[in-house]
């Protein structure tokens, strides 16, 4: 359910961007849209960021209790997928 | 996407969101976050859509190297999702997988599975925010010996937060790959992580 709303925004997102700058036809006219579904985006994550800070500060608590454990998890979780990203991508780039 | 967004600010911003929680222990209604969220996917396709043209621009060579490219993105996170979860047994394992699938898009992570639970939350935001500091440390030391390849370890920031560094340091070809990298990448991310947090697995 909330899988397929995230889809169709997307799609009707990209079908409306497509369309819009199809319309827009002049390049100023677009990059002066872009400029501002890009401010808009910007505010969105701005309020995002400040939201999720606002929930997280309902498990900071038990995130403290946790520490170490917590510690690891992040720092393991954020390396590993980077790391190894940039292995696969060097072995399927050189072949 | 997320362009011009300084470190610090977002730092700030998380920060004060955390600081007004704990002290005014206000709450925000799931809908409002929900709602913010479907209008900045609205957005990232609306951007992506102004940008397709760039993307159809590119040589049939350059579209081949693309697409390894975000593949290899793509399963090299994945991949070291599922190592994060028999290493240390958790998050479980579709958590570590959608977290891992954040490939630094730290707001939409962070906020969709904070929709879930605010701890996984907390692991999905701080978790992708360092991917994106890695990017900033280690692009530069590894743009000259792995070249292309150095593109996949910024993830989905590669379009905008990371994309002067890749530039700078790798050149004008490798920052055109990484805007277009980014971008697709940030359009895969809103169908992978709800998929991935969908699937009937512990």
């Amino acid at each position: 359910m909330i899988s397929s709303e995230v889809v169709i925004a997307l799609i009707v997102g990209v079908l409306t961007g497509v369309l819009l700058s199809k319309t827009l036809g002049n390049r100023g006219r677009t990059e002066l849209l872009t400029n501002v579904v890009s401010k808009s985006t910007l505010f969105l994550t701005y309020v995002l960021v400040f939201v999720t800070g606002l929930r997280i500060s309902q498990i900071l608590p038990e995130a403290l209790i946790r520490g170490q454990q917590t510690v690891l998890v992040i720092v393991t979780l954020s390396a590993m997928p980077a790391v190894l990203s940039l292995a696969v991508s060097y072995l399927m780039l050189r072949s | 996407m997320l362009s011009k967004l300084g470190s610090s600010r977002i730092t700030l911003l998380f920060a004060a969101g955390l600081l007004t929680g704990l002290v005014t222990n206000l709450r925000v209604r799931d809908e409002f976050l929900w709602l913010t969220l479907l209008c900045l996917i609205f957005a990232v396709g609306v951007s992506t859509g102004l940008e397709a043209s760039k993307i159809k621009s590119m040589s049939r060579d350059k579209v081949s190297l693309q697409l390894k490219l975000i593949l290899a993105t793509v399963a090299g996170s994945l991949v070291g999702g599922v190592v994060t979860y028999f290493m240390l047994g958790e998050p479980p394992l579709k958590y570590s997988l959608a977290i891992s699938a954040g490939m630094g898009w730290y707001s939409f992570t962070g906020t969709y599975l904070a929709s879930i639970d605010p701890y996984l939350g907390f692991l999905g935001y701080v978790s992708n925010v360092l991917r994106e500091v890695y990017t900033y440390i280690a692009y530069p030391l590894l743009a000259k010996k792995l070249r292309y390849s150095s593109i996949s370890l910024g993830g989905a920031t590669t379009m905008d937060t990371t994309l002067p560094v890749i530039a700078s340091t790798g050149g004008a070809e490798a920052g055109i790959l990484a805007f277009i990298h980014g971008t697709l990448l940030t359009f895969l991310i809103p169908i992978i992580i709800p998929a991935l947090t969908s699937i009937p697995l512990r």
